[in-house]
């Protein structure tokens, strides 16, 4: 089993509105193999991203155990580790891709893409590159674009760059939060052709998406909130 | 995963401290000056690792003890605590003055070595940049002069070669080689800025110091600097300490992320946790105060 979320709840205590406590998701449990989709449905506010964030460390857990099995350090619960091998994992095995991407000042699109390769230093630059360029390209992103800076790009576009990045490190667990919210059929559909691509590769994905008749035929397992 | 730099409890007094002193300071009494003897507690318990090719930020609003916290790691502020770097980072020449000798692991406490192995130390593995350029660089000396200021010191003397590196390290922060001769103090802002990152770089440091660099420079210069800082990061791999008030300056720059208040830390964790989901009181005020 790759992961493992048991009885996971988030609540936001509101210091600022005289503590005041919001639940982003309450005693959540659920499994993910190796090359699994999950995916996740449910209305709009009821924590589907609260999972996701959980999962990723974006948000910490306020109960519960996210047990996942990595090839770095073998069993870990990502609900209490150390920020320090959240940053590792984060590197080498586990992505995520927002709704939004995080723009960089004055970075070009092409080196967004390639930063997570570099960090890892286990790869030139040259062939970061290549990959780089490779995978913007099968996501339908003009050449004239790849030297661009990408806030002044559209927001389907962001988020292709977005959904470049996160992959090009291979990730053995990929997050995905609505990653195709603002992309047209064409566009939506190669996404998806490489999310099966991955998948095939033993990929996990656990994802969240707001039209979920495009993805459902190819969901192993569907959680409901 | 074992850490580059490990700081433990350290704490700075200014002023003659009492007994009182860290008892009626702190977040909770929501002042930093001792109400018994009007000693300054500037930080208090200040505990944090620092990882090889890691950048940490350090936020928190003026008086919060961020720039004394950098001031005691490049040793010009004492204080009490202790500080240790793993002894296989120490340059060569000062191995065998500054390891410890009874587990190897660890360089002795920092804090405690003599100014003299202070000041080596400093000169071999850290660079520093301040918000205001006059106090990093010589403002009357020559851009390049305050570069081979630092090479001198370590001992070179071929002026060609000094020549040749202090206008490399000008061409490589975006400084124009052929002004290498004029003084800072005709170069705009984010000039001053870019040499001081030369001057900093000079030695290829492990770990680099950034005071609030980018605070008073308008938008297009302070985006040039930071994406300067971060290609400099990629390709050199020290680990950077960055103190600003900006949070956004810290987002870009910074895996982790330290919020501190009245001298103590009062939350840390991954810069996106910190922002997406602040726990502390005061962490939440400053996140929703955000531009």
């Amino acid at each position: 089993m790759m992961l493992q979320v048991m009885d996971l709840s988030k609540v936001f205590l509101l210091h600022l509105l005289g503590g005041k406590e919001i639940r982003g998701c309450e005693n959540v449990s659920f499994n993910v193999d190796e090359g699994e989709f999950l995916l996740i449905k449910g209305p709009s506010g009821s924590g589907k991203s609260t999972i996701l964030k959980c999962i990723y460390r974006s948000y910490l857990p306020t109960k519960g155990d996210i047990l996942y099995h990595s090839k770095k350090f073998g069993k870990v619960n990502l609900a209490s580790i150390s920020d320090r091998m959240v940053i590792e994992l984060r590197r080498s095995e586990i992505g995520y891709v927002s709704q939004f991407l995080n723009v960089i000042p004055r970075v070009p699109a092409l080196e967004i893409v390639l930063e997570p390769l570099i960090q890892n230093h286990s790869i030139l630059k040259r062939e970061a590159r290549k990959r780089a360029e490779e995978l913007l390209e099968r996501l339908n992103i003009p050449r004239q674009l790849f030297d661009a800076y990408p806030a002044t790009f559209s927001g389907g576009e962001q988020q292709r760059i977005n959904i470049a990045r996160a992959l090009i490190s291979n990730p053995r667990l990929l997050l995905l939060d609505e990653p195709t919210s603002s992309l047209d059929e064409r566009n939506t559909a190669t996404v998806i052709e490489l999310l099966k691509e991955i998948k095939n590769q033993g990929t996990s994905i656990i994802g969240v998406f707001h039209d979920h008749q495009t993805v459902m035929p190819f969901a192993d397992k569907i959680f409901s909130i | 995963m074992e850490p580059l730099l490990r700081v433990e409890n350290l704490t700075v007094f200014f002023g003659k401290e009492c007994n009182h002193c860290l008892k009626t300071t702190g977040p909770k009494m929501e002042t930093n000056r001792c109400r018994a003897c009007g000693t300054i507690v500037a930080c208090q318990d200040v505990s944090f690792d620092l990882f090889e090719g890691e950048s940490l930020g350090i936020v928190g609003e003026s008086g919060s003890g961020k720039s004394t916290l950098i001031n005691v790691l490049h040793f010009k502020t004492p204080a009490k605590g202790s500080m240790f770097i793993r002894s296989e980072f120490l340059p060569s020449s000062l191995k065998a003055f500054l390891s410890n000798h009874r587990d190897g692991y660890w360089s002795k406490n920092l804090l405690s070595i003599s100014p003299y192995h202070k000041k080596r130390l400093r000169e071999a593995i850290m660079g520093i940049v301040y918000q205001q350029p006059s106090l990093g660089l010589r403002m009357e000396v020559s851009a390049g002069g305050n570069i081979i200021e630092r090479l001198l010191d370590a001992g070179w003397r071929h002026v060609g070669l000094m020549r040749t590196k202090a206008s490399e390290l000008l061409n490589k922060t975006e400084v124009p080689p052929e002004r290498m001769d004029e003084p800072p103090r005709v170069f705009s802002g984010g000039m001053q800025q870019r040499v001081q990152i030369a001057k900093a770089l000079v030695h290829t440091p492990l770990l680099l110091l950034l005071d609030e660099v980018t605070t008073g420079l308008d938008l297009s210069v302070q985006a040039r600097v930071l994406d300067l800082i971060r290609n400099l990061k990629n390709e050199f791999g020290f680990s950077m300490l960055v103190v600003s008030h900006d949070l956004n300056v810290v987002k870009i720059l910074c895996e982790r992320t330290i919020v501190m208040r009245y001298g103590r830390i009062v939350e840390a964790g991954l810069t996106d946790q910190v922002f997406a989901d602040p726990i502390h009181p005061y962490t939440q005020l400053l996140v929703a105060s955000r531009l």
